[in-house]
């Protein structure tokens, strides 16, 4: 009985390597390393499901969470390098950890991956408690300036993309402010709405309703153009601080050394599946934008460049 | 003959002093901004009071309840299982991991019939394969390396 | 009356065929899964949302609250049965439905949970129709301040679960808010014992605690035993159903359960963990046979499921009126909604009011589906318990480490297991309470967390802990406690229980 499932597996390992010009000849596992019902996992699985009728194979959502994306990212970056694993990278443990904090991060973002289609990108949207007197990123700023040290702004978490949008702003305006870490996103806007904290960068769907309430003001977003939300709210480029830029975005590779064919199916299939129907109206109604003209071709050094970003930041996570 | 209180407060102290060694490294902070050791220390500084005063009382008194009968051998089965199991499941699937699990604990109680074990373990691990991987999609390899893919 | 309007819209949403069915195949799903420890309703939840993509929005969430509901009751069922609580809000429910389990009363404490968990979900039901609108505000009055108070009534009430000596208690809660500390430490990011092991920077999992003090310690208790537990399913099992005089006496925990679970559940910052055993506590202080509890007293299990049923509705408020999660499944059914287009939040009463009170009938609607679907039940679940031990255990092993693995989908967390299995045991052996060691595990990070954000916010000025009204009647409350706790004659009754 082993001898035969041996020699199967043997035939098997002989005959893998001929069938990869018809790839993908048996289902794709497609690496989350998140949590079930986290809105990176629901856009995982709606984009799955597209992709599964694309590719004539399935493709199964693997949720690997811990430490904030490390552990799934690090076990995608072992997986073989054949195409039949994919990892949806984002922007925590793929730029702002490595720059911020390398000692924790057990692999190369960039060295280890390659990476094959940028796929979503949010700009946080800036609030503020309505108890505070300012309307605009400036006079926010202005402010901040009187008031050194003074503002309170909250972040899910120390070394989230919501946390460094507060630091790139602090370095951008040289102003000081007081950053507040929680461990999830819901009292932190309970917190804002109710005046404990002052101020907050977080993405637009998860202000929309205390905003539409009244609870809290929309000040301005760390996007490069206006969010379709908040038509009225100013970029931090046009408020002057073009060095405030900041997006939370994800991406999707493979484990670096995957055969260029197969790297450029996946970038062909993944640019259908970005301008399906589906995906176009779930990423709308999420309030998500799209990291456009990020591909195969340009996947790491997009990847390499936001930690260099970070890691100019010359702050540390803790 | 040595108390239950005994073990306790001797325990209690041995964890407290772990905490205590470890969360020492960490920066302690002030009363006002506390750091991440603050709690660890103050907690673990807590517990081996409280395991002190257990031990004293105990030493005083001079008298205590009885040390309770322990089952070393199951309590090494079921954790001998449980490890087994964890190690297996990648490269076994979890049929035949189930059934190693099932033999291991089984060996923790009295009384032997390997078919029936082996039975109920093979069962065992059919009917979990069904119902959490195959009905509400648990993704667990089912069947040992070897044969994946089939 | 335009609440009646609204009552009405509501049921008739909740009552066509389709969406009867969805609330029935959701309770079902629930309480199957819900009989996993490990496997709760946020996996469940997530890996069946694919399969509502298709269905109406309010057909999809009624089914995922359906799920939600099953799967807290499920948990309970495990609890009673075979002494594992799946979910904190269980660990409560251990103490005496196991009992009286042992005393081959578990159809009784089957029963008694459902039908507390129905009246508290009927309860819960017409008080969020009436006043979802006001009380959702209360989460506004709750900072981190206020929160550290809460939790320091809760934790002064988790030394009240045990019957053990007073000084064991508490120093089990220490232990747990020790046991707590392992992983990332939010406030400031450094990892704390974890020795450099990426796998343990989210800390220790509850789930694979209570597996460890409740599940895998009872095994091994039993194996120790003389007849190695030969005689625990033969316990001569009484009549399923309560008489008449036990409803009757059931009906006070469960009104009292009830209205604490209904206001906890409203708090977004871990009210609801409270619930079922503040429920508990006050049970055992207003019984006349306080010496009974953690023995089978039915009381302990008609509060605290009462409790906790209604705390699971209640946290629907926030979500409903104000579009904010209370918990990570409120969390995921946000998502959900957002599948189907419906930004959650204050306009969804008046943009959607079939979902809004849809919902809200089929929470009623799903809790008599769940008594009608568990009343029956009961009855193979008792039968489950007259499998000889020795084929019993070995299951449950089973389930316990395919829960373990479904975590994280890792098997990091069975090992985790395996090593607090051992450590459990040695606790659980001594004689040492374990439910006091899951509360401090439980509330220790939320009590850090809260004191450092509020000092933190003040800048290190201690008066922000004492200057609101709310806080200061929670130290009240704990004072009260520390009072009532060491006074003479209540001592006295300890003392004599330990003789």
């Amino acid at each position: 009985m082993k001898k035969i499932g041996m020699a199967i597996a043997l035939s098997l390992s002989m005959v893998l390597p001929a069938m990869a010009d018809t790839y993908p000849s048996r289902p794709i596992t497609w690496i989350v390393p998140f949590a079930a019902g986290g809105i990176t996992d629901l856009t995982s699985r709606k984009i799955a499901e597209v992709l599964t009728e694309k590719l004539g194979q399935s493709v199964i959502v693997e949720n690997k969470p811990g430490a904030g994306g490390f552990v799934g990212t690090k076990e995608a970056s072992l997986a073989p390098a054949d195409g039949y694993t994919v990892v949806y990278g984002s922007s925590g443990p793929l730029s702002i950890s490595p720059a911020l904090d390398p000692s924790k991060v057990t692999y190369d973002p960039v060295k280890d991956f390659d990476w094959v289609h940028g796929i979503t990108a949010s700009p946080q949207i800036i609030v503020a408690s309505t108890n505070m007197p300012f309307n605009t990123i400036e006079e926010l700023v202005d402010y901040a300036k009187e008031n050194p040290g003074k503002i309170n702004f909250g972040s899910p978490g120390n070394g989230t993309a919501q946390h460094l949008g507060g630091e790139l702003l602090k370095k951008a305006a040289g102003i000081d402010m007081v950053h507040v870490p929680y461990k999830a996103g819901a009292t932190q806007m309970v917190d804002l709405a109710s005046g404990v904290i002052d101020l907050s960068f977080e993405y637009a769907s998860v202000v929309a309703p205390y905003v539409e309430e009244g609870k809290m003001k929309v000040i301005g977003t760390t996007g490069t153009a206006r969010s379709p939300k908040f038509p009225d709210a100013k970029t931090v480029v046009e408020a002057g601080f073009p060095d405030a830029v900041n997006v939370g975005w994800t991406i999707v590779g493979v484990p670096a050394g995957t055969p260029a064919e197969i790297k450029q199916k996946l970038n062909e299939v993944l640019g259908e599946a970005m301008a399906d129907e589906r995906i176009v109206k779930m990423l709308e109604a999420n309030a998500q934008g799209r990291l456009e003209n990020v591909d195969a071709t340009n996947g790491n050094e997009y990847v390499a460049k936001e930690i260099e970003k970070y890691r100019a930041l010359g702050v540390s996570a803790q | 003959m040595l108390h239950r209180e005994t073990v306790v407060g001797v325990g209690l102290m041995l964890v407290a002093g772990f905490f205590l060694f470890y969360g020492s490294q960490l920066s302690f902070g002030t009363g006002a901004r506390m750091g991440p050791g603050f709690m660890p220390v103050i907690a673990a500084a807590i517990l081996g009071v409280l395991g002190a005063v257990i031990l004293i009382q105990n030493l005083i008194a001079r008298q205590g309840d009885k040390l309770p009968h322990v089952n070393w051998w199951a309590l090494a089965m079921v954790v001998l299982g449980i490890a087994a199991f964890a190690a297996l499941l990648k490269p076994l699937g979890l049929v035949l991991a189930s059934t190693v699990l099932i033999i291991i604990a089984d060996l923790a109680s009295d009384g032997r019939n390997w078919l029936r074990t082996i039975a109920s373990g093979l069962f065992l691990g059919f009917v979990s394969a069904l119902i959490f991987v195959k009905g509400i999609g648990l993704q667990m390899p089912l069947w040992p390396w070897f044969m994946a893919g089939f | 009356m335009e609440l009646l309007d609204h009552i009405a819209l509501g049921l008739s949403v909740a009552l066509t065929f389709e969406n009867l069915a969805y609330a029935f195949v959701g309770c079902l799903l629930g309480t199957l899964i819900g009989v996993l420890p490990g496997l709760g309703p946020l996996a469940t939840i997530s890996m069946l949302l694919p399969l509502t993509y298709s269905l109406q929005p309010e057909a999809a969430l009624i089914m995922l609250a359906g799920i939600y509901y099953g799967a807290q009751y499920g948990g309970s069922t495990t609890a009673i049965i075979v002494n594992l609580p799946g979910e904190s809000s269980a660990v409560v429910t251990a103490l005496d439905g196991y009992q009286l389990a042992r005393q081959g009363k578990a159809g009784l404490a089957l029963a008694t949970a459902a039908l507390s968990s129905f009246f508290a979900g009927t309860v819960a039901a017409i008080f969020i129709a009436f006043l979802a609108k006001p009380l959702a505000q209360v989460a506004f009055q709750f900072g981190p301040a206020e929160y550290f108070a809460m939790m320091v009534v809760g934790l002064i009430l988790a030394t009240v679960l045990s019957n053990a000596r007073m000084i064991e208690s508490i120093a089990m809660v220490v232990f747990g808010i020790l046991l707590s500390c392992i992983g990332t430490d939010i406030t400031s990011g450094d990892e704390r014992f974890t020795f450099g092991a990426t796998k343990l920077f989210d800390g220790l999992d509850f789930v694979v605690m209570a597996m460890a003090v409740f599940g895998f310690a009872e095994i091994i208790k039993n194996l120790s035993e003389e007849d190695q537990g030969k005689n625990l399913g033969t316990a001569r099992i009484t009549r399923l159903m309560p008489r008449w005089a036990e409803i009757k006496a059931m009906f006070g925990p469960a009104a009292r359960g009830t209205a604490i679970g209904s206001i906890l559940g409203v708090l977004p910052g871990g009210g609801a963990a409270i619930g079922s055993f503040a429920s508990y506590a006050v049970e055992k202080k207003v019984a006349k046979d306080p010496e009974l509890f953690g023995r089978g007293h039915l009381a302990g299990v008609a509060g605290p499921e009462a409790a906790n049923n209604a705390a699971s509705q209640t946290s629907f408020i926030p979500l409903l009126t104000l579009g904010m999660p209370s918990n990570a499944v409120m969390a995921l059914m946000v998502g959900a909604m957002m599948i189907h287009d419906i930004t959650p939040g204050p306009r969804v009463m008046e943009t959607n009011p079939s979902l809004f009170w849809g919902l809200i009938a089929s929470m009623w609607v799903g809790n008599l589906m769940l008594v009608i679907l568990n009343l029956p039940l009961v009855g193979i679940w008792v039968r489950l318990l007259s499998v000889p031990y020795k084929l019993l255990y070995p299951a449950i092993m089973l389930l316990c480490c395919i829960g373990a693995f479904s975590l994280k989908n890792d098997v990091f967390e069975i090992y985790l297991c395996a090593i607090m299995c051992l450590a459990g045991y040695i606790v659980v052996a001594l004689g040492l309470p374990a439910a006091p060691l899951l509360l401090g595990f439980i509330l220790g990070p939320m009590l850090e967390e809260n004191l450092r954000r509020a000092l933190l916010i003040s800048r290190g000025d201690f008066s922000v802990l004492f200057s609101s009204w709310i806080s200061l009647g929670f130290y009240a409350v704990a004072i009260v406690s520390i009072i009532a706790m060491t006074a003479p004659s209540i001592r006295t009754k300890r003392e004599v229980l330990e003789e």
